[in-house]
């Protein structure tokens, strides 16, 4: 009896310290990892601290690569970023499967800027692709047109 | 005899100016602390698109209002006071959004108020549940009261030398939905202050990345009324 207590002992310590190796891992994170995310908007930032004056307006009139993907929107807070996806469809699908149609409902429906940049930009690719197949099957078929005579 | 008696006033004296030196340097230590400013980098990342914005910011714990000078992406006053947020190009309000008390929980506000080692929530509707010890870290469990359990998650709060380390919001369902990682702390005047805050939010699959950096603070500044106590449009 008192070696089954001891073992059940054993197995819940064993339990606990895996618990709370657990709850220690959580709080690990790289933050080389964090700085290569914002490699781009750190040039940036080191940019505007020599440039004080110098506007987002500014920078995109240059067409700067330092504000390429950059929005042109404050955010202050993580819980701002809260993607404003509608019917929890990234926007970009939207514009991918819908085209004009697509933008124009994530437009309406999200009022929210980059959002619609996602879907336009989703609607472009899709156009992109879409000419990109239709001379690729013209050309095929051109091709076995011209095998067969 | 004589001896004693003339040793007992000198040892006395001796332990009195200690104790007065004792007493001056726990009244400098303990200064009250009602204000600070300082200029900010808030750099993130959502899912392909990045952020910057950048600015000065300017507390005071008499007005209550966190106010935030933007220089970029455009020039903007954002007031945050108790339960609103404010947002002002020029001398225009062109957006007023209402939402929970975020005042009470600025790390300005923690921060003068020595709170930001428990993060406020020794004195929030939480309830410590379990404190760890492991290696160099404190792990704190905090667990929402009952009747809210259905909704609320529990909190994690990690401390490395008596400081606060790391923040891990949890969903009622052990699902992590933020994490937050408190780094480089400084000394002004007294004030602990984490000149680098790093964000890691968890939303819809995506992971949000941010970075605060802070520098130039400025704790107690005497001028600069106007921006402490910045007016709210009506």
């Amino acid at each position: 009896m008192k070696r089954i207590l001891s073992l059940a002992f054993l197995v819940s310590a064993f339990s606990f310290q895996d618990l709370k190796a657990d709850s220690r891992d959580m709080f690990n994170f790289e933050i080389d990892e964090v700085n290569t995310e914002l490699a781009q908007v750190e040039e940036l930032d080191q940019y505007l601290d020599q440039n004080e004056n110098v506007s987002f307006a500014e920078l995109q009139a240059t067409n700067s690569a330092l504000v390429a993907n950059v929005s042109d929107q404050a955010m202050m807070s993580p819980a701002m970023a809260k993607r404003h996806r509608v019917l929890g469809i990234p926007s970009w699908i939207w514009g991918c499967v819908f085209g004009v149609a697509g933008v124009a409902i994530v437009y309406f429906v999200s009022e929210n800027k980059d959002e619609t940049k996602e879907a336009l930009w989703g609607c472009v690719g899709a156009s992109v692709v879409g000419i990109i197949l239709y001379f690729a099957v013209f050309a095929a078929a051109a091709t076995s047109a011209a095998s067969t005579i | 005899m004589g001896g004693n008696f003339t040793f007992i006033p000198i040892a006395l004296k001796r332990i009195l100016t200690g104790l007065l030196l004792v007493f001056l340097c726990q009244a400098a230590m303990a200064q009250d602390f009602y204000r600070i400013s300082g200029n900010f980098s808030i750099k993130s990342k959502d899912d392909s698109i990045y952020s910057l914005t950048r600015g000065s910011f300017y507390y005071d714990l008499n007005f209550k209002k966190v106010v935030y000078e933007l220089t970029f992406p455009e020039k903007e006053i954002w007031v945050l006071s108790d339960s609103m947020i404010f947002r002002m190009r020029g001398d225009t309000l062109f957006e007023k959004t209402e939402g929970a008390s975020i005042v009470e929980f600025s790390i300005f506000h923690l921060i003068l108020n020595n709170k930001l080692h428990d993060y406020g929530l020794k004195e929030s509707i939480y309830n410590l549940k379990e404190v760890e010890k492991k290696r160099d870290m404190i792990i704190y469990t905090w667990a929402p009261p009952m009747v809210m359990s259905s909704m609320l998650g529990k909190v994690l709060l990690s401390q490395q030398d008596k400081r606060l380390y790391g923040l891990i919001f949890l969903n009622k369902d052990e699902e992590v939905l933020r994490k937050q990682f408190f780094r480089s702390y400084t000394n002004i005047s007294g004030l602990e202050f984490p000149s680098e805050i790093v964000d890691l939010v968890y939303v819809e699959g995506l992971e949000i990345v941010q970075k605060t950096n802070y520098k130039n603070i400025k704790v107690n500044e005497s001028g600069n009324n106007a921006m402490y106590n910045y007016p709210i449009p009506e």
